[in-house]
């Protein structure tokens, strides 16, 4: 069970920013889709758990099948996506923890709007905390750790839910470069866990630390699509490009 | 005297605070719709709160006291008088909420969009992300100009004296003209609204700070 995609598009009003879009992840894959800002990656994230919705195409993850088209029923849609929303997780590049609630907080929030008894929410928080290396933080107020440390905090936030894929919108591109593997060294933990992660960025230096996979687009369109071998024997003239600038 | 005063204080006290809350009531309202998705109730809201901005504070106190009284007999031929504390009231409240909405509006539109998104992205839906994420924050945001529209409140409600409540101003209008010491009762009252400005301006102070107590970095 992984994440399987057949011609999905999308247009916002005369702009087509994905084309055709087809491709298969193998669970437990961390794959990541590069590109340069404007080629539609952060779009065709946002889509794996229905932030945006595609024009037309067919979509399974996480275990559900949808289908696209003009005639798509924006209530029902919406009903399934927060049951996607629930085994597909999402780490944001600005973290948007919530500030005024503690990191213990905004890691339960979410499991306690769904039923999980308060207790039993905690016990998990901590185990997460303590899994990316902020046990001290519990109850901290988010503004008062750093960048790393909030973005730690916004995986441990994702994981609360248990999810099956978890993406992560460019997770490093407000942190700088030291800090950085802070975030590489929890992406690669988690892949050891069998979760199926899926990484937007436009780093080429992060991609190849963490990657088993990689999609690269460039004006909506898949370019190049294979295992991390790609990135040293690059298929296309516009995919070596990339990796050499 | 000093009954007197003490009376007339607890009426300007209770004139300002039902004001308040039939205004904290009516900005939300007039917010959520203004923000809201429909059209047709948007364009009214902003008419509304274009008028009530656009006119002079008393002459909406009149509208609303000899106005309704008016305006019931128009439609029902019976004569209902509207006390003053009641016209007052909702005068100021509709003032209010006027203002308000424009600071509460701003308030939820400053709270960056991310925060929701984060939430909706955890499957929480939209009411309780509204009620436990956006609206905290936006409070926040909103508490120094709602603060400020508190105080100006307060001294509109002696506008209410010229539609006959015995609140502070009148009080001491009428000893005044009574016993021929007017320096000695305007100071008097002077000094309360100020007493009342101070508090207030404490108060306000303590929720702020409460309010942002999340923003106070804790280095350990």
């Amino acid at each position: 069970m992984g994440i399987e995609v057949q011609g999905l598009s999308k247009a916002f009003g005369s702009t087509t920013v994905l084309k055709d879009i087809s491709f298969f992840i193998p669970r437990g894959e961390t794959t990541v889709l590069l590109g340069a800002s404007g080629a539609g990656k952060s779009t065709l994230m946002r889509m794996l758990n229905l932030l945006e919705t595609p024009d037309t195409g067919t979509m399974k993850i996480a275990g559900m099948n949808f289908s696209f088209s003009e005639k798509t029923d924006e209530k029902q849609l919406n009903k399934q996506a927060s049951s996607l929303r629930r085994k597909v997780g999402m780490v944001f590049q600005q973290y948007n923890l919530w500030p005024h609630m503690t990191v213990l907080q905004n890691l339960i929030e979410a499991p306690i709007v769904q039923g999980t008894p308060k207790q039993d929410a905690i016990i998990r928080a901590k185990e997460l905390l303590d899994r990316v290396g902020l046990t001290d933080k519990t109850n901290a107020w988010p503004s008062s750790l750093s960048g790393g440390q909030q973005q730690r905090v916004a995986i441990a936030r994702a994981l609360m839910l248990s999810p099956d894929v978890l993406l992560f919108d460019e997770p490093t591109a407000a942190l700088d470069p030291a800090i950085t593997n802070q975030v590489v060294e929890v992406i690669k933990e988690l892949s050891q866990s069998g979760i199926t992660q899926v990484v937007v960025t436009h780093e080429v230096e992060f991609a190849r630390k963490i990657a088993s996979r990689v999609i690269y687009l460039e004006n909506g369109e898949i370019v190049e699509d294979g295992t991390a071998d790609h990135f040293k024997n690059p298929q296309t003239e516009a995919f070596k490009a990339y990796l050499e600038h | 005297m000093a009954v007197l005063f003490f009376n007339a204080t607890l009426m300007t006290l209770g004139l300002a605070l039902s004001s308040l809350i039939l205004g904290l009531i009516l900005a939300s309202v007039f917010a959520l719709l203004e923000l809201g998705r429909f059209r047709t109730l948007r364009y009214l809201t902003t008419t509304l709160v274009m008028v009530l901005r656009g006119l002079p504070e008393i002459l909406v106190v009149f509208f609303i006291y000899f106005g309704s009284s008016h305006a019931i007999f128009m439609l029902t031929d019976e004569y209902v008088e509207v006390s003053p504390f009641t016209a007052g009231t909702i005068a100021l409240g509709l003032i209010y909420g006027a203002y308000a909405s424009q600071t509460l509006r701003g308030a939820l539109m400053a709270v960056h969009k991310g925060q929701l998104e984060s939430a909706k992205a955890l499957g929480i839906n939209a009411r309780r992300s509204f009620i436990k994420i956006v609206l905290p924050q936006a409070l926040r945001h909103a508490l120094p100009g709602l603060g400020n529209q508190w105080l100006v409140l307060l001294k509109d409600t002696a506008l209410v004296a010229l539609i006959g409540t015995t609140e502070l101003l009148h009080q001491a209008q009428m000893l005044s003209s009574k016993t021929f010491e007017p320096f000695t009762w305007y100071s008097v009252a002077a000094v309360i609204y100020l007493i009342i400005t101070i508090i207030s301006q404490r108060l306000l102070n303590n929720m702020k700070a409460k309010a942002s107590q999340h923003e106070r970095v804790v280095t350990a």
